[in-house]
């Protein structure tokens, strides 16, 4: 069974993947590389990036080109 | 005059917000029900069943008051055969607990057992049987039961339109059979199974098989008589179809069979006697026997008014034939979008308020976050608290489970018209 990761860890992981990533992430793609490194959020994918979206850390939209929500950081 | 959804939607201030399409999981209180639960607090506050002073009076007639409601109008049964519970959930571990540990009571000042209500050990290896549909409550319980008393769990999948049939069920059962649990309609597919005609074709065959329904999905949906459908317990959650509070639900237990139960909690209020050597437990009603510690009196009060509100109120066939309405609305709409499947049945007789769908290539937690973001639509999406189905159906893996539209009495055809177009942005349908 997927390691449920603490909030804390996480959130690092997904800043982290967000900050390498060179366009904006699919939440589906944010799951995959979570359940690669055997890791799943804390609560569903979308419910804890809405949830970093809606504290400021991190952005998100919808996008129907590509059937889904993005996410990313901004750029400093 | 019934009150019509217009006359609902003024009772409930929040529907001017949002569209709000997830009543399966919980609903909205209407304002009567909480000005019932607020009259507790502000005009006769106090314990029941403890107080011998006025007030403390009224407020055990006014909470015994809304047993009777919502045992008659919700169930269709005796308040003495109504446990007042915190929901589904609690329903379901109470009649697993009883199932599994016999009564214990005093006798000559020791503790003893009396018999049990099933006999796990004698004989071949008895078996409980559950279904593929059933939400985690109504399977969990019977896991560990069957688990803790040496007893097989068997599945039984429903063989045509997602609806169970008495065959079904038949099929399945056998000698060894004790205990059967199936839901009365489905949170995830919107089935409306034939509970009285399964439950009677289980004792035909086998008159020793107890049965209990999970109702999470029924009454304030749709009419239920517990006593016609023959079952020996059906539990529901106050907080979905009655319209009650969050916190709320109720279990019917056959009197015969609840006298016989263990309370899966004791403490004060439901013993007759009590010494420092053991206790015997009250046998004067036995759904008080399960009302260990102070209750949820607002909260039951609160219940008994929303069962008078849906039952009286508006009428249990009217919300019924809406919901069904709205359902089918909807699924008119969006059946034939690019890449929307929805699950469940076909035939309109047998689907319910519920409506689910996955759209390909799209994540379910997305098309929910995208209606709400987009729409303020509100609906659920994942796997329902259904693991075992989402798996059957194959959604997890591909869309991470399936959205759900659940319908209320008080939805509007707009909205139902808006999700629609919503949905048709999202497919370029």
């Amino acid at each position: 069974m997927t390691r449920v990761m603490s909030d804390e860890e996480a959130e690092e992981y997904i800043l982290a993947m967000l900050r390498e990533a060179r366009e904006p992430l699919l939440t589906r793609e944010i799951e995959e590389r979570m359940h690669r490194m055997d890791g799943q959020c804390p609560d569903s994918s979308v419910r804890f990036l809405n949830r970093l979206r809606l504290q400021g850390k991190i952005k998100g939209k919808l996008s129907i080109e590509r059937r889904g929500w993005i996410w990313w950081v901004e750029r400093e | 005059m019934p009150l019509t959804p217009e006359q609902v939607r003024e009772h409930i201030p929040f529907l001017e917000k949002y569209v709000y399409l997830d009543n399966g999981a919980t609903t909205p209180v209407p304002l009567p029900v909480q000005e019932a639960m607020s009259a507790y607090y502000n005009e006769y506050l106090a314990n029941v069943e403890r107080g011998a002073y006025s007030v403390a009076h009224e407020a055990h007639e006014r909470f015994e008051r809304a047993r009777e409601n919502a045992a008659k109008l919700l169930l269709g049964c005796e308040p003495g055969e109504f446990v007042f519970t915190r929901n589904l959930t609690h329903a379901s571990n109470i009649v697993a607990y009883a199932l599994e540990h016999p009564l214990l009571t005093t006798k000559d000042g020791t503790f003893t057992l009396s018999e049990p209500l099933v006999d796990w050990k004698s004989g071949g290896k008895k078996n409980i049987v559950g279904t593929m549909l059933e939400h985690h409550s109504n399977t969990m319980p019977w896991l560990r039961l069957a688990h803790h008393v040496g007893a097989e769990y068997r599945v039984v999948r429903p063989s045509n339109d997602m609806v169970l049939s008495p065959d079904d069920l038949l099929e399945a059962v056998d000698g060894n059979t004790r205990f059967v649990a199936f839901q009365h309609v489905s949170n995830v597919l919107g089935s409306i199974h034939p509970v009285r005609e399964i439950t009677r074709a289980l004792k035909e065959a086998y008159p020793d098989i107890m049965v209990f329904i999970d109702g999470s999905q029924g009454p304030g949906h749709l009419p239920v008589d517990v006593k016609d459908i023959g079952c020996d317990f059906y539990g529901f959650s106050g907080h979905k179809g009655p319209l009650g509070p969050q916190g709320t639900g109720g279990l019917y237990i056959r009197k015969e069979v609840g006298e016989r139960m263990d309370p899966m909690e004791v403490g004060g209020g439901m013993m007759a006697d009590v010494t420092l050597e053991g206790y015997t437990v009250r046998t004067d009603a036995v759904g008080r026997r399960f009302d260990a510690g102070t209750p949820n009196i607002p909260g039951m009060i609160g219940l008994g008014r929303a069962a008078e509100y849906v039952a009286k109120d508006i009428g249990m066939d009217r919300i019924d034939e809406r919901e069904r309405h709205l359902a089918q609305r909807l699924i008119g709409r969006i059946k034939d979008l690019p890449g929307v499947k929805i699950y469940g049945p076909e035939n309109p007789e047998h689907r319910g308020g519920v409506v689910t769908f996955t759209i390909e290539g799209w994540l379910c937690h997305d098309v929910s976050n995208a209606l709400d973001d987009g729409w303020r639509i509100l609906t659920r999406s994942g796997h329902h608290c259904c693991l075992p189905l989402a798996r059957w159906l194959g959604t997890i893996d591909r869309y991470g489970g399936t959205t759900r539209a659940s319908m209320g009495y008080y939805n509007m055809e707009r909205e139902v018209d808006l999700l629609a177009e919503a949905l048709e942005s999202l497919t370029g349908g």
